[in-house]
């Protein structure tokens, strides 16, 4: 027998999921079903988690943004806590699929599908977020640059539900971009995306990096070595040119029906020498 | 099992199976002008709206739109997209007319929420639908055209 | 009449949900058909073993030796079976058919059936045919040919001061109709069947069918629905399903649907064939053609069902709109273990018109010519011969739809300040612009003598009340045919459109006006409808003279009303009834036969090709991104001449769409074969088409270039949109960024690695 089951109370979720033969957890369903109707499989036991109130929200205590796991790519995008406190993850649930889609994905969805290809990390990478697991046996948080260990394999236990996500704002005078290089315009998957944050000090030497990308490897990957050769340098096109090679060399993109592995690592490379150079903009 | 929907405004108890999509429901029940196109919410031909958003009926278990306002190109009264209908039609936007009753739903969407869009704006609203018979042109400027029909019509209430 | 854009007649029902097309259609008992399919792409079929935990006395399961009939597909090639039986030619080739109550149950007994085949080698790409093709390889199968021209090319190459070769290749494309194939088999009470569903030709099922399950046409007839889009796709290949849903229908005793989802239909439906086009041209310095010597490789796929017409057209079409004092042209289509490739429209235009359009902006380039000054100066005129030797005799509208390309979209000018070599400087931080142009034409009708033995009939019933209806066999898929039709004979019997309609597509009950394909609708059926309206108002012009007692030519219908010069007779109705009398209404028809002045030999291909040809030219704007490639397309125009035009709205509209299928062609839409040979992209979440925001402005304009046998002076429309796109975006990209990419589509990744290749030339 098949079933379909929509608490209304966190608890009764985490008690579905603490069984043993725990239900599939179904958000908006924008990944799950074209997965199902790809391989003509569909799941026995759904838990929807579409009327838990505890998993909506955006609010905002101090430098932390609290994002609720079931928050739509529309309310993200429409957002002006989101705009404001992380503004690449706005501009990356806007390229999401189409309208329509983003009316029905969620924030949680798109990170618990575990896709490399998926639009919503780089951004969370990059302003080192953190996600907030629950389940019967309590509450953690795990960093999302630890989330993804391989390929769709996460870090997260399969009686624990993905509740919230929290973001450090964006420090005032810092830059975040967001970039996606997908199959077309709309209804895209991306060939390449990333996300960077920067800042530069008064001295106009790059004080703070992180940049990190998706659809080159097997997870998100975030360009760390990158990040911290950068800190301490003036964002010159010298140091961008240096950057994009050092970028292009980090990720371990592959060959697939969407794009080639040439062109990936070439891409990475134009985009982060493009960063550097806004970045200098900023600095006149 | 048997859920209730609200459907173009009536309550209908329709029966389904737990794990059915709204977009075979809704086609069980009669609402032919919900298309079956790719079944993966590409091509935007099942689109309904819910409580006036455009969602894709086939990304949607049916239990999941119990208590959601649907409507479907069906709708009877009041909020069938009449102006825009009327300016699909006179545009030549229409060819083979599969993916006209979801166009026109996200078009409605979008006019009521913007009763003034310019062309980025609907071409945004309409990013979700494929069509392959016309180039699109004749859409935008039918819904540019729907936008002024329905604010000339509110202007006269 | 002629010339006003006339709503769509069905635009009503398709814009409020209510038009009903194949999978919208409630029958009482209906059960749903699945596939059984080939797991390998080449091999004997060992065993089909019905597996599973299935009650299969509760289905319906039917394999080739079930089939009473003929146990192929009539189609113009016949070999192409409805069930593999012994070898199987393609991965996912059908070898048996269920029937259940539901679909989900159809499709899970599908899935419980074990097939078992012993794998011989297979022959999956267009690579590894060409790379046998040009070695002479025997292996290959060859499914079709042919050649012609005239001249001998190597002494003309050799006299030439310049020659130039190069190759191109164009991949499958996917015609993409929103709604899927469906058809439907209604068990009928005199014994007999119906099938029904999306398609474009009935009287191509009906044949098929109806020997399939070997009875008359009298036991099987074919209703075809309303069309979400065909495009070809729904050509040749309905023959197939219906075939399968007749043969579950009669062992059901039950009406049997099948309807296709997307990722079937992608992955084992006809598609454009691919392409591999060799061409060596000879120029004089100052750009006058000399010679063309063109060779031909089309993928056919497993079996050659349409290839051979496609082959034809594709290659008759390959020298372009151009005077070549010599020109040879071969061509071949062999055999692959990947579905069959079918008809899409162009029909084989496409791929050759991207290859010589792409090879003529080299050869000027070479000449040091611009490259609308070049086509200019090359373009066919009247009084010229084709590559089959066909002397154009009039509706040439070569000279003015260049010039008015030249003029509309300021092309010289752009070329000059654009691109890489332009004037304009060069902002690194800006997008790389450029500007292209493409000059092509299409055949109108069927190939040679192809009208001649389809000998199109049609029929047209005035009825009692004023009512006029037209029986023909040419379908309504989206393109506006059962708008148009009417327009052309309330034109001509003088009554308002609304007062003419198209009668539903049943082969029962219409003649067949030949196949809704090749840009025959408008022109040929139109064409003879117009006799028949002709034929129909003289008739009710003789009757009211008559009675009347005047002199008919003094007579005339004017918006459904009979007039005595200026005066008023009465309505058309009221005259009709009293010359129909007591009968219910009065028939015309009209059978089509070719102009007597066209001569065709098919075996040499020589001779008239097409009673008449369309003239188009396309120009694209491209902006290419300098880091990602991203080619963005800001505008493209299209100026062509389909003679005169019937509904403007409706033929711009099919323009558009046509072009947006070409950019789809020339940017994105690649469908690739797998090492096992499955198709690779089979969804629409990876085969890209176009969206709204990848869609450009699309600028059309019609010329008018009168044909005198078409309606009204018409000519075909539907396909030569599709020719044009691709080869004026490949000479845009290669004008912004100087290399040229020769396969499609002109991916990002295509045109990064031709510019790290370049500048690799450049520093080495």
């Amino acid at each position: 027998m098949k079933t379909f089951t929509a608490p209304e109370r966190l608890d009764e979720a985490l008690t579905l999921l603490g069984e043993a033969s725990p239900p599939t957890v179904l958000a908006g369903g924008t990944d799950l079903w074209p997965q199902w109707t790809a391989t003509k499989t569909k799941p026995t036991h759904v838990l929807s988690l579409h009327r838990l109130e505890e998993l909506r929200g955006i609010t905002r205590a101090g430098d932390i943004l609290r994002l609720g796991a079931c928050v739509t790519h529309s309310e993200l995008t429409r957002s002006p806590l989101v705009q404001a406190a992380c503004p690449a993850l706005a501009a990356a649930a806007a390229t999401v699929g189409a309208t329509q889609i983003q009316n029905r994905g969620t924030l949680g969805g798109n990170l618990a599908n575990g896709s490399p290809a998926a639009d919503l990390p780089p951004p969370l990478f990059t302003a080192n977020a953190e996600v907030e697991l629950h389940s019967r046996r309590g509450a953690r948080r795990v960093p999302i640059t630890r989330l993804y260990r391989g390929y769709r394999d996460l870090e997260r236990e399969r009686d624990e539900l993905l509740v919230a996500v929290h973001i450090p704002a964006l420090p005032s005078g810092a830059l975040e971009r967001f970039w996606k290089v997908g199959t077309r315009r709309a209804q895209a998957i991306s060939k390449v995306v990333g996300a960077c944050r920067l800042a530069l000090d008064e001295k106009g030497t790059i004080s703070h990096a992180a940049l990190a990308f998706g659809s080159v490897g097997p997870v998100t990957m975030a360009l760390d070595e990158l990040a911290s050769w950068l800190v301490g340098k003036e964002p010159t096109p010298e140091v961008g040119e240096k950057a994009a090679q050092l970028a292009s060399d980090a990720v371990q993109p592959m060959d697939d029906i969407r794009s080639t592995a040439d062109y990936r690592r070439h891409v990475v490379g134009r985009i982060v020498k493009a960063w550097i150079v806004e970045l200098a903009t900023l600095n006149r | 099992m048997k859920i209730r929907l609200q459907i173009n405004g009536n309550t209908r108890e329709l029966e389904t199976t737990p794990t059915r999509t709204l977009l075979d429901v809704l086609r069980d029940a009669g609402y032919y002008g919900v298309k079956r196109g790719c079944e993966e919410g590409t091509c935007g031909s099942c689109v309904v709206l819910m409580d006036g958003e455009p969602h894709m009926a086939c990304l949607i278990f049916a239990p999941a739109a119990v208590g959601k306002a649907i409507t479907t190109i069906e709708d009877p009264d009041g909020d069938r997209p009449h102006a825009i209908l009327r300016a699909l039609a006179d545009a030549g936007a229409v060819q083979c007319g599969y993916c006209i009753p979801g166009m026109a739903l996200s078009a409605k969407a979008l006019l009521d929420a913007t009763p003034d869009p310019n062309e980025e704006e609907i071409r945004g609203a309409m990013e979700g639908h494929l069509c392959r018979c016309t180039g699109y042109v004749k859409q935008v400027e039918a819904i540019k055209r729907a936008a002024e029909l329905m604010r000339e019509e509110a202007s006269h209430e | 009449m002629i010339g006003d854009n006339k709503r769509r007649k069905d635009a009503h029902d398709k814009m409020d949900g209510s038009l009903r097309y194949t999978a919208d259609v409630d029958y009482p008992g209906l059960w749903h058909a699945a596939t059984v399919r080939a797991p390998l792409a080449h091999g004997r079929l060992r065993g089909i073993r019905q597996g599973g935990n299935i009650d299969w006395s509760k289905l319906i399961f039917a394999t080739a030796a079930d089939i009473p009939g003929t146990k192929n597909v009539r189609m113009i090639a016949q070999d192409m079976p409805f069930l593999a039986d012994d070898l199987v030619r393609y991965k996912g080739e059908p070898v048996a058919v269920v029937a259940a109550p539901t679909r989900a149950e159809a499709q899970m007994a599908c899935r419980a059936v074990e097939v078992e085949m012993e794998p011989l080698e297979a022959i999956l790409t267009l690579d590894e045919i060409v790379a046998k093709h040009q070695r002479g390889d025997p292996d290959l199968e060859v499914l079709s040919q042919w050649s012609f021209g005239h001249g001998d090319v190597e002494a003309a190459l050799e006299s030439a001061d310049i020659v130039v070769e190069g190759a191109y290749t164009t991949p499958h494309q996917e015609q993409a109709y929103l709604e899927t194939n469906a058809m439907t088999a209604i068990p009928e009470d005199d014994g007999g069947v119906c099938v029904e569903g999306s398609l474009q030709c009935p009287y191509y099922v009906a044949p098929a069918v109806a020997a399939m399950l070997d009875v008359g046409l009298d036991k099987l007839h074919v209703r075809a629905l309303p069309m979400g889009g065909a495009f070809g796709g729904k050509e040749d290949f309905p023959s197939v399903l219906g075939g399968h849903v007749a043969l579950l229908a009669q062992k059901a005793g039950r009406p049997v649907r099948i309807v296709l989802d997307r990722s079937e239909d992608i992955a084992y439906s006809t598609k454009r064939h691919p392409a591999w086009m060799h061409i060596r041209t000879g120029a004089a310095k100052d750009g006058t053609l000399i010679a063309a010597d063109i060779d031909i490789v089309f993928d056919g796929g497993a079996y050659a069902t349409m290839s051979p017409v496609v082959l034809s057209r594709g290659a008759i079409h390959a020298p372009g709109p151009y005077r070549w004092p010599v020109v040879q042209v071969r061509a071949v289509a062999y055999r692959t273990h990947t579905p069959p490739n079918g008809a899409f429209r162009g029909f084989g235009v496409p791929q050759t018109a991207y290859a010589i359009e792409s090879h003529m902006d080299r050869l000027a380039q070479v000449c040091e010519v611009e490259p609308h000054t070049f086509r200019l100066n090359n373009r066919l005129r009247i009084g010229d011969r084709t590559g089959t030797s066909q002397v154009l005799k009039d509706s040439v509208a070569s000279e003015e739809v260049l010039k008015h390309t030249m003029e509309v979209t300021d092309f010289a000018r752009k070329w000059r300040k654009w691109g890489i070599k332009g004037t304009d400087k060069h902002d690194l931080g800006a997008p790389a612009r450029g500007v292209g142009l493409s000059f092509f034409w299409h055949g109108a009708g069927f190939t040679g003598a192809g009208e001649a033995r389809i000998a199109a009939r049609v029929a047209l019933d005035l009825v009692q009340g004023g009512r006029v209806r037209i029986r023909v066999s040419s379908t309504e898929m989206g393109q506006g045919a059962h708008t148009v039709l009417p327009q052309i004979v309330a034109n001509a019997l003088g009554v308002p459109h609304s007062q003419v309609s198209v009668d539903p597509v049943d082969t029962r009950f219409v003649p067949d006006s030949g196949p809704t394909v090749a840009s025959r609708t408008t022109m040929i059926v139109g064409g003879e409808l117009e006799g028949c309206a002709l034929d129909a108002r003289a008739w009710l012009l003789q009757s009211t003279a008559d009675k009347l007692q005047r002199a008919p030519e003094t007579l005339s219908v004017v918006e459904g009303r009979l007039r005595g010069g200026k005066e008023d007779l009465g309505s058309f109705a009221t005259h009709l009834q009293a010359a129909l009398g007591d009968n219910e209404l009065k028939t015309f028809e009209r059978q089509h036969a070719l102009a007597p002045h066209l001569q065709w030999d098919e075996a040499s291909h020589t001779g008239d090709a097409y009673a008449t040809y369309t003239w188009g030219c396309c120009v694209a704007e491209v902006l290419i991104h300098r880091d990602t490639y991203e080619v963005e397309v800001p505008r493209l125009t299209m100026v062509v001449d389909v003679g005169r035009i019937i509904n403007p709205k409706l033929a711009k509209g099919q323009v558009e769409g046509g072009t947006l299928q070409a950019l789809g062609y020339a940017l994105c839409e690649e469908v690739g074969v797998g090492e096992d040979g499955a198709l690779l992209r089979d969804s629409f979440q990876t085969y890209i088409l176009p969206t709204t925001l990848d869609a450009p402005e699309i600028e059309v304009h019609m010329l008018e270039k009168p044909y005198t046998r078409g309606p009204g002076g018409a000519k075909g429309l539907g396909e030569m949109p599709m020719n044009g796109a691709a080869p004026a975006l490949a000479n845009a990209v290669e004008h912004a960024l100087g290399v040229r990419v020769t396969d499609l589509p002109l991916s990002p990744e295509k045109i990064f690695a031709a510019c790290s290749a370049a500048r690799a030339g450049r520093s080495s």
